[in-house]
């Protein structure tokens, strides 16, 4: 199948899709959206809007009732299950506990993502010192996430959710657990990964972030796209 | 070489696994050395009956008396066909005067009596190659031309097979009860161990980690568990083979196994070591498939 609508350069695609829970709750409601590469899309909505879902049917670890999700000119709802890992390795994810390995260190938990996609050694020692090196850390190569602030361990899932250079950077409330300066430096940090043409979709409730940031925000309640609104 | 990396990396996720899991781990290791050992220890008696059933059997002899009246040239012929049968070791012809020679000397006081003349009719005495064949050798030697009567051992060869087939039923029980406890004590290890790494699971599968490269330290996990449950099984089998080994010879003094000890040690060894590694896997994997269905 084609993309639909391939003629603008669409990283992602988001068709009607529709997810529903037993016995009758509809988390997305018939959701549409596209970005384009180069974007920094907020989505905003309380909790229950559908965010959290949404980013699950994107990553592929929920599938959708209806409609289709195309990303880089693949419709990833035909992509069998047990090849989810071929989706995952376009996205790059950083959530808002972190989600970092105890026990490895920096470098470690950074090097993971493209070990994980069986990468050389040689392309690992190269790649993971210039990603830390663009979060800040790499002076902290050698420390373990328990010996870093809360903006510091955020900035090692960011290295690692970007080290393979994914098609697109989801962020589901990166800020939630900083404070407002941390918050400001983390969202500088995203602005910088942006700027190199990655196309970032980011979850939110921060309305100053997204004031300050004036980028496209799509507005999701109860599992419905409320709105759109494009700076 | 990336084999090589992937297999470093699994027995380094699987070590962290056993030890963040180490009571479990500890358990699963016992139960499954208990269940190799027993199979080896029924493994060792198998061989040991087995040559034991052949000895024996070679001890049964079956005697079959002629009668009196059977012609030199009936007695050769029948002689020559219980020789050719494929389950008769041996055939030995003994003549009247060699019956009550050997009977004088066992009772000494037939010594006494003057004989004129053996009673004893001309018979041949059959070893068969193995007790198992007693029942149906007696059956085809009583049919043969000549022969009057057969001295009936299969009361004892029954007796003897009872025994084994007793000791069989109750080994194989204890066997099928061991190894369903080392499945049942890997599957429920591992996943304990999946749920304690459910984190790193979930990580994994976010930055794009295939199937297998989540499965497999769980699966090497199972592996270690076999692994090291066989190693231990072996070390306690030393001391159990050199007892099983005196009370073979305590009755069968008389015909010695024909494989020497080492080798035979290392078989069964290298049978707990295999089949353990790969009950153990194969444990595992019923847990991992339960978590990741």
């Amino acid at each position: 199948m084609k993309n639909p609508d391939s003629t603008f350069r669409a990283i992602l695609i988001v068709q009607d899709i529709v997810k529903s829970y037993p016995p009758n709750l509809i988390a997305v409601n018939h959701i549409s959206f596209s970005l384009t590469k180069g974007d920094f899309v907020f989505i905003v909505g309380r909790s229950g809007a559908g965010k959290t879902t949404l980013f699950r049917l994107l990553s592929k670890q929920e599938e959708p009732d209806s409609g289709s999700i195309w990303l880089n000119n693949r419709d990833i709802t035909q992509i069998p299950r047990h090849k989810s890992y071929m989706v995952q390795r376009e996205l790059g994810f950083v959530f808002q506990d972190f989600k970092l390995i105890h026990y490895k260190t920096v470098f470690e938990n950074v090097a993971f993502a493209m070990e994980v996609q069986g990468k050389s050694d040689k392309k690992i020692k190269k790649r993971t010192p210039e990603v830390l090196e663009l979060v800040g850390l790499l002076h902290k190569r050698k420390s373990f996430p328990a010996q870093l602030s809360g903006g510091e361990q955020q900035r090692v899932a960011i290295a690692r959710a970007i080290i393979h250079e994914p098609a697109l950077l989801i962020a589901d409330e990166p800020t939630g657990n900083l404070d407002w300066e941390t918050s400001n430096e983390i969202m500088t940090l995203f602005k910088t990964i942006n700027q190199t043409g990655t196309t970032i979709l980011m979850a939110t409730h921060n309305e100053e972030i997204i004031q300050k940031s004036r980028f496209r925000t799509i507005y999701l309640d109860k599992g419905k796209k409320l709105d759109e609104m494009v700076y | 070489m990336r084999w090589f990396i992937d297999l470093k990396r699994e027995i380094r996720e699987a070590w962290i696994a056993f030890k963040r899991n180490g009571i479990n781990s500890l358990g699963s290791i016992v139960i499954s050395m208990v269940a190799l050992f027993s199979l080896a220890i029924i493994l060792l008696l198998s061989i040991y009956v087995q040559y034991g059933t052949k000895s024996i059997g070679q001890r049964l002899n079956i005697t079959a008396f002629f009668d009196p009246s059977t012609s030199e040239e009936q007695l050769n012929e029948t002689f020559t066909r219980v020789k050719e049968l494929k389950t008769v070791l041996k055939v030995d012809f003994i003549s009247p005067e060699q019956a009550l020679a050997e009977l004088k000397s066992r009772f000494s006081d037939l010594n006494e009596m003057e004989l004129e003349e053996s009673p004893i009719p001309p018979s041949i005495r059959v070893s068969p190659i193995n007790a198992k064949e007693v029942p149906s050798l007696i059956l085809q030697i009583k049919e043969m031309p000549g022969i009057s009567s057969v001295t009936d051992v299969t009361e004892a060869a029954r007796s003897y097979f009872s025994i084994v087939n007793v000791g069989s039923l109750l080994g194989l029980a204890l066997i099928f009860i061991f190894f369903a406890g080392f499945i049942f004590a890997v599957s429920a290890s591992t996943s304990i161990s999946i749920y304690s790494y459910r984190k790193e699971i979930e990580i994994m599968q976010f930055i794009g980690a295939t199937r297998a490269y989540v499965r497999a330290p769980f699966l090497m996990l199972g592996s270690i568990y076999g692994l090291i449950g066989a190693i231990l099984a072996s070390f306690s089998l030393y001391p159990a083979y050199r007892q099983i080994n005196r009370f073979y010879y305590s009755f069968v003094s008389f015909d010695p196994i024909p494989i020497d000890g080492i080798t035979m040690m290392i078989l069964i060894i290298a049978v707990i070591i295999l089949l353990g590694t790969l009950i153990g896997s194969v444990s595992a994997y019923f847990s991992v498939k339960r978590y990741f269905r």
